[in-house]
């Protein structure tokens, strides 16, 4: 198998963004499609948005306890990756328990990605997030440092 | 007495991350409550842990939690199937499989 090069990787220390306000859920997708473009994730920030929203009409990305998980798969996307944005206040956002939203998980993928690895590792992060445990470190966390390692330990 | 078997098949449009969430809650819930569980996905990496016509012949359960039209879908032709939201199986697994077993035990 071939060695997951740095260049490669779906998750970094610089995917984490702790702290921010948004005003609404648009507002915190466009700050991630602006950071998924600055990422090297993906080409054109619009066509990443317009992918959230896209899913977003699809359904609700929120979950239990404050989650979210926005996802994309667009041309603009050159390579997979996921970004967490930790807000600090919660959001509107709908979702499984009508609660606002303050983790924000966003799994962004190409359209042809033939890399199942990829997708295997945003797989086993989707199911990391039942466990509420997993949820929980998270929501303590205040570190994004912290939030880093937690995550690389799913997804490595 | 032989351990009670469940099998489940998750799909969701984008195969990101609903079907994978759904695929481990019924497996959870499932283990919990003693069954013999296996969990296909079909998500954007393919078929995964597929289901065999045996297993699915073998099994006491059968769930499809799919927001879309399954691939291989005549495997479950002349099997009761029990359909599910995906959303409810990430949130109530153990209490939809309780149903069901009420519905099993009430026919």
């Amino acid at each position: 198998m071939e060695m997951e090069t740095a260049e490669n990787q779906v998750w970094k220390r610089e995917h984490v963004f702790i702290g921010q306000d948004f005003s609404s859920k648009e507002d915190c997708l466009r700050f991630i499609a602006d950071k998924a473009v600055k990422l090297g994730l993906c080409n054109d920030s619009e066509v990443t948005y317009e992918g959230f929203l896209f899913r977003e009409s699809q359904g609700p990305t929120g979950l239990e306890d404050g989650f979210a998980i926005p996802h994309t798969r667009c041309n603009a996307v050159v390579k997979s990756g996921v970004i967490l944005v930790k807000t600090k206040e919660p959001v509107e956002w709908e979702s499984m328990d009508d609660k606002p939203v303050q983790v924000m998980i966003a799994l962004i993928v190409p359209n042809q990605d033939g890399n199942n690895e990829h997708i295997r590792l945003l797989a086993s992060l989707s199911r990391m997030l039942i466990k509420k445990d997993f949820r929980e470190s998270l929501k303590a966390s205040g570190s994004e440092e912290e939030i880093f390692h937690i995550l690389s330990e799913v997804m490595n | 007495m032989a351990q009670k078997k469940l099998v489940a098949l998750c799909a969701c449009t984008m195969g990101l991350a609903h079907t994978f969430m759904a695929a481990q809650a019924l497996e959870d819930a499932a283990k919990e409550m003693g069954y013999e569980v296996k969990v296909e996905t079909q998500g954007a990496d393919g078929i995964q842990n597929e289901l065999t016509p045996a297993e699915i012949a073998d099994a006491d359960i059968i769930i499809h939690a799919v927001a879309i039209e399954p691939q291989n879908n005549e495997r479950f032709d002349n099997y009761e199937i029990y359909e599910i939201g995906l959303q409810d199986a990430i949130k109530n697994a153990s209490g939809i499989i309780r149903e069901i077993e009420e519905m099993i035990a009430s026919e």
